[in-house]
C-alpha cells in the first residue's frame, strides 16, 4: 500500500517536472540572474513537491504551487547568503567589489524593483510567466481581485515611470 | 531570384541570460533521488534508514519532548517518516513538516 503511494507520488512529481520545469526554471532564472542557483531552486522545488504529495497534500494549482515554493526557496537562500556576505565583508573586498548589471534584462529588473512594491513586482513576474489570475492568487496567497489591483497599480507606476521620454532611467 | 543575406547574423549578447530547457539528465537525477527518498520514507531496510531514524528521533524530541516517538512507531516498532508525518503535521502544520522532512532527508 505504502509503496503504491510512493510510486504514485514519484510518477506525479516526474509528470509535473516534465510539464512545469521549464517555466519554473525561467522564473527562478529571472529572479536570481544565476543559472546555478536557478537550477538548485528548480530541483529543490520538485523535491518539496514530492514530499508534499507523500504527506497527502492535495495540490490543486500545480503551477502556482511550484512557483510559490520556488520563490520562497530563493528568498530564503538569498537572505541567508546576504547575511553571510555581510558578516564576511572586509574592507579589501569592499574596495574591489563592483556590481554592474550584466545585461539589459538586469537593468530592466533594477528599474522595475525601483518603481514597484515587492508584491506588485512578484505579481507582474508571475503574470509574465503565463499564470492566470487564479493561479497568481494561489501562489501569493491573496484573493484574485487583489491580483487585478496589484497589476493595475504596477501598470500605472510603470507608465508614469516611463515619463515623457519613454525611458525608465 | 535568391535574395542574399544582408550581412552576418547579429551575435547574441554574451551577457544575455540563456534559459536552457530542462534536460533528460536532470530528470533522471530527480527520478533517482525520488526513488531513494521513497524507500527511506517508508523505512525500507537499508544502511541509510538508521540515519533517518536518528534525525527523526532528534527532531521529535526537540519539538514534542522525550517519549513521543513511542506514539508514532509502526507495527514492528520502527520509526519512519511515514508513521511520524501525521502527528508532526497536526502539531507543526504542513509546511513546517515538509521542511522538517527535507532536513531529515538532506544529503541522502
Amino acid at each position: 500500500m505504502e509503496s503504491t503511494n510512493t510510486d504514485q507520488a514519484r510518477q506525479a512529481t516526474l509528470d509535473a517536472y516534465r510539464e512545469h520545469a521549464g517555466a519554473v526554471r525561467a522564473y527562478t532564472h529571472r529572479l536570481t540572474q544565476d543559472a546555478s542557483l536557478a537550477q538548485d531552486a528548480v530541483q529543490e522545488t520538485f523535491l518539496r513537491y514530492f514530499l508534499a504529495l507523500m504527506q497527502g497534500e492535495q495540490i490543486r494549482h500545480c503551477s502556482a504551487w511550484l512557483h510559490r515554493v520556488a520563490h520562497n526557496y530563493i528568498c530564503q537562500t538569498l537572505r541567508s547568503s546576504a547575511v553571510r556576505s555581510c558578516v564576511e565583508l572586509t574592507e579589501e573586498i569592499a574596495e574591489t567589489a563592483s556590481v554592474s548589471p550584466a545585461t539589459a534584462e538586469a537593468e530592466w529588473d533594477e528599474a522595475f524593483q525601483r518603481l514597484l512594491a515587492p508584491r506588485e513586482l512578484q505579481c507582474l513576474r508571475l503574470r509574465t510567466e503565463g499564470l492566470d489570475y487564479t493561479e497568481i492568487a494561489a501562489a501569493m496567497s491573496i484573493r484574485p481581485g487583489t491580483v487585478g489591483t496589484l497589476l493595475h497599480r504596477a501598470a500605472c507606476k510603470l507608465r508614469s515611470g516611463f515619463g515623457e521620454r519613454g525611458r525608465l532611467w | 531570384m535568391v535574395s542574399q543575406p544582408a550581412g552576418p547574423l547579429p551575435e547574441s549578447n554574451p551577457g544575455e541570460l540563456q534559459v536552457q530547457p530542462c534536460g533528460a539528465s536532470e530528470s533522471d537525477a530527480l527520478s533517482r533521488q525520488l526513488s531513494s527518498w521513497g524507500k527511506l520514507w517508508t523505512g525500507d531496510p537499508g544502511s541509510q534508514h538508521s540515519v533517518v531514524r536518528e534525525r527523526l528521533t532528534a527532531w521529535l524530541e526537540r519539538c514534542m519532548g522525550r517519549g513521543v516517538q513511542r506514539l508514532v512507531t509502526s507495527h514492528d516498532g520502527d520509526l519512519t517518516l511515514s508513521t511520524s508525518t501525521p502527528l508532526l503535521a497536526a502539531f507543526l502544520g504542513r509546511r513546517a513538516t515538509r521542511e522538517l522532512s527535507r532536513q531529515v532527508l538532506r544529503d541522502l
